[in-house]
């Protein structure tokens, strides 16, 4: 039963980036949360078969499976989330505005219309690098993570960041 | 600075490229190398400016990320009650299945590793595989299962989903009982039952083969009860006893949860318990053994689906009370089922609260008995003194003439300064020989645990809600009459107006139950008999609830007027040449709870979420608009019949 708690503890912590990471990385949300359970799922199956994972490791850890579960799941298909133009306005029309005046707010706009046609130029591998990061991971979990080096994980992120600064 | 001209100058040249940038803006350059970019950046405005471009467009990007892409998705949190199960089933399993395959193959890659050390006891290790693998297919074939284990995770998993605040849970059960010699069929009842996690709170309805409700329990996380029947007292109390209220009164089987960890607490050793395995389901079987308390419990069983461990199906075989008064008489044994016809778990915000809230038949009076003048006279004051604390309304505190034809002033308090507020206000009847007062607090109820009641909540308040039936219609009045307003505040101006409404409304039903507990005190042909002090202070009460109902649903109208209804109705005058005897008013009274009741359910359909679509909402407003007008007209009434000026009607209670 400790194990079990464990589990839904670690779950708890970590479901949310893990399936923000998912579903902004590989697309549909029904299917991103369904893999987020199925990741923890196999940190129970880890655990209970007497495998250890280093504590500095665990996230690293439940990222790597998150990933490779998605990537078997969406082998072959482009799977690619994208926030649909409607959907887009209607978010953009409701953040909060936070006291800011009109000019800064239209301002704000602009910018997020910018980084969205940015995002839509990247890469499945430039994206995830760039959520990844966004998540807090370094350089080098982000390449065990995804499997690469991690001078491909700077190169990346420096094609991503190139594309969002056009 | 020798050196560091130097450098200067050896730099003077080079500029760090994009990566090397990006590398040391997240701060994964080596140290000496970051030293270098750092101090280059501080001599090199081109390269500084680059940097700079390169934060912003990441603090543009985390703005989008953070603001705009992970709002839109869909929330994770309703998923943690499934996950949990999916756990457990999986820790069910894989206990179930030890040793398992990858244990057993761990064992067997150890042999073979020893094996090549040492190749002369090759054959020895094809034997123990053989031998190992037909152990493992002999657990992941056939295993065991312990019944307190399974119960157990299943308790587990069931805690889990009450304990969700996301979902309301929704189950429909079918209760039987048959005469265990020949299997007739004596009684059917359907189960409806409710539980939000959030609220903590379940419902639980039961109908006879005709569909008619009969009976309610409304409980609370914390244990306490209250059972309703049709036009019998409710039953104030705690679950803490529901086995051995069960075991004694089987017929009372609707208020038992049909759950494992229910099952735990009937069959209380639960290690002399067996499990079989049949199809997609365990069996639990329990027969009491000597000396174990249950005299009346042959056997128990109960069925828990292996998918999800949850607990579907209850059999008890108990012998028949002897004061059932059972046609086959007492000690004859009958099977009572429990079986669950559906389950389904629904967001929480697309439950109408409603479902929660106690039925207005259960909370009619029951008939009123015949009683002396003496105690009728203390009644009414006694109803009084409450209501002019406001201790009436919601039923804090009630006054009933109980079999020993005493005044049982009974109820109980959020807080002890509220006690001594309503002891303090009942001081000219408290120690009247006839009035037996009994007030205590929530926190002495909780301690007594199987005492005294809790309090148990009437009306719920309404759940936030993401959209309603007259979602449309509102949205479109509000975006004409303030056409540059954004969406986000046509939305918060309609949450505004919805809860208005649904507080209103709450409050004009509030008022007409009270009224119509009032005129359910004393049959109309005793109200003539009563003092004339104790009848001008039921006309009084009578006046002053219908002029709250009448002022709260005036006000609902007028705050929907400009939005829904059609222009320029008004209620005009109910009436008022009718005939004012008692009986009349008790009928007005009637009248009046049952056109709040309709008021405030069409209400709540409107502005609460519901399964019903905008459409349907929509086509009630006339009908609503006609009902706020009837309630009005009867509350005018009412106020008119009850002919009384110093009642101080100005300063209504509240």
């Amino acid at each position: 039963m400790n194990l079990e708690l464990n589990v839904v503890h670690v779950y708890e912590t970590l479901r949310t980036p893990v399936y923000q990471y998912l579903a902004a990385s590989f697309g549909d949300p029904a299917e991103a949360e369904d893999m987020t359970q199925e990741t923890f799922l196999r940190l129970y199956v880890h655990w209970a078969s007497g495998k250890t994972i280093a504590d500095d490791r665990l996230r690293s850890w439940i990222f790597r499976v998150a990933h490779n579960l998605a990537i078997d799941r969406t082998r072959g298909a482009k799977f690619i989330r994208e926030l649909a133009c409607e959907e887009y306005r209607s978010v953009v029309l409701q953040v909060p505005d936070s006291g800011k005046d009109p000019e800064e707010t239209l301002l704000d706009r602009e910018r997020f219309n910018a980084v969205r046609n940015g995002l839509a130029l990247l890469s499945g591998q430039e994206r995830r690098c760039l959520y990844l990061r966004a998540e807090g991971f370094c350089y080098r979990e982000i390449a065990e993570i995804l499997n690469i080096t991690s001078s491909s994980v700077t190169e990346f992120l420096r094609r991503a960041m190139r594309k969002m600064a056009r | 600075m020798h050196s560091r001209f130097n450098c200067f100058r050896k730099d003077r040249d080079w500029h760090p490229d994009e990566g090397d940038l990006l590398l040391y803006l997240d701060g994964e350059q080596p140290s000496r190398k970051a030293a270098r970019i750092r101090m280059h950046l501080e001599a090199c405005w081109a390269c500084r400016v680059r940097a700079e471009k390169t934060s912003q467009t990441i603090s543009s990007f985390m703005d989008y990320r953070n603001r705009i892409l992970l709002p839109s998705l869909p929330s994770a949190a309703e998923q943690t009650g499934r996950f949990e199960s999916k756990l457990h089933a999986l820790a069910m399993q894989t206990q179930a299945n030890r040793p398992s395959w990858s244990t057993m193959l761990a064992g067997i890659r150890a042999s073979s590793e020893k094996a090549l050390r040492a190749p002369l006891v090759a054959v020895g290790v094809a034997a123990g595989l053989v031998l190992g693998l037909a152990v493992a297919a002999s657990y992941v074939w056939s295993p065991t299962v312990n019944a307190q284990q399974l119960l157990a995770h299943a308790s587990a998993i069931e805690e889990a989903h009450d304990n969700n605040r996301n979902v309301v849970l929704h189950r429909l059960l079918w209760l039987e009982k048959r005469r265990y010699n020949d299997k007739q069929v004596l009684l059917r009842r359907r189960i409806d039952v409710w539980h939000s996690g959030a609220r903590g709170i379940t419902a639980r309805r039961v109908y006879d083969d005709s569909g008619k409700l009969v009976a309610g329990e409304w409980s609370e996380r914390n244990g306490s009860s209250a059972v309703y029947e049709r036009g019998v007292r409710p039953e104030i109390g705690t679950r803490d006893g529901i086995v051995p209220k069960v075991l004694n009164s089987p017929d009372d089987l609707w208020e038992y949860d049909l759950s494992a960890s229910s099952f735990e607490g009937l069959a209380g050793a639960t290690a002399h318990a067996q499990v079989d395995k049949q199809g997609n389901d365990y069996v639990v079987h329990y027969e009491p053994r000597d000396g174990s308390g249950n005299d009346r419990l042959l056997s128990a069983v109960l069925t828990v689906r292996k998918a999800d461990f949850r607990a579907v199906a209850l059999e008890l075989t108990v012998r028949e009370p002897e004061s059932s008064g059972a046609p086959a008489g007492p000690g004859t044994p009958m099977v009572y089922s429990i079986v669950e016809a559906s389950f389904e778990q629904r967001p929480a915000l697309e439950v109408n609260p409603q479902v929660f809230q106690t039925d207005a038949e259960f909370l009619a009076p029951p008939p009123p008995t015949k009683q002396d003048d003496a105690t009728a006279d203390l009644q009414i004051e006694t109803t009084y003194l409450l209501d002019q604390v406001g201790a009436t309304l919601g039923q804090e505190v009630t006054a009933t003439v109980g079999a020993d034809h005493k005044l049982h002033v009974e109820g109980v308090l959020a807080t002890e300064s509220r006690r001594a507020q309503i002891i303090k206000a009942l001081a000219p009847v408290r120690h009247n020989p006839d009035a037996v007062v009994n007030l205590i607090t929530v926190a002495e109820a909780l301690l007594r645990k199987r005492a005294e009641p809790s309090v148990m909540a009437k009306t719920e308040a309404p759940a936030e809600r993401s959209s309603i039936p007259l979602f449309d219609a509102l949205s479109q009045h509000f975006e004409t009459e303030t056409p540059s307003g954004s969406p986000v505040d046509v939305r918060a101006k309609i949450q505004r107006l919805s809860e208005q409404v649904l507080e209103d409304s709450g409050e004009a039903m509030r008022h007409a139950w009270v009224l119509k507990r009032l005129a359910g005190t004393l049959p109309p042909t005793e109200i003539g008999s009563l003092s004339e002090t104790a009848h001008n202070e039921y006309l009084c009460m009578v006046a002053a609830h219908a002029q709250e109902v009448g002022e709260r649903t005036e006000k609902l109208r007028l705050e929907l007027d400009p939005i829904i209804f059609s222009k320029g109705a008004s209620p005009g005058t109910a009436g008022e040449g009718r005939d004012t005897s008692p009986a009349d008013m008790t009928l007005a009274v009637q009248q009046l709870f049952e056109t709040a009741s309709r008021n405030d359910a069409a209400i709540q359909s409107s502005f609460s979420v519901t399964t019903g679509q905008a459409a349907e909402g929509t086509a009630k407003v006339q009908e609503i608009q006609d009902s706020l007008l009837q309630a009005e007209r009867l509350s005018k009434w009412l106020i008119h019949a009850a002919n009384v000026s110093d009642c101080g009607l100005d300063s209504p209670r509240k």
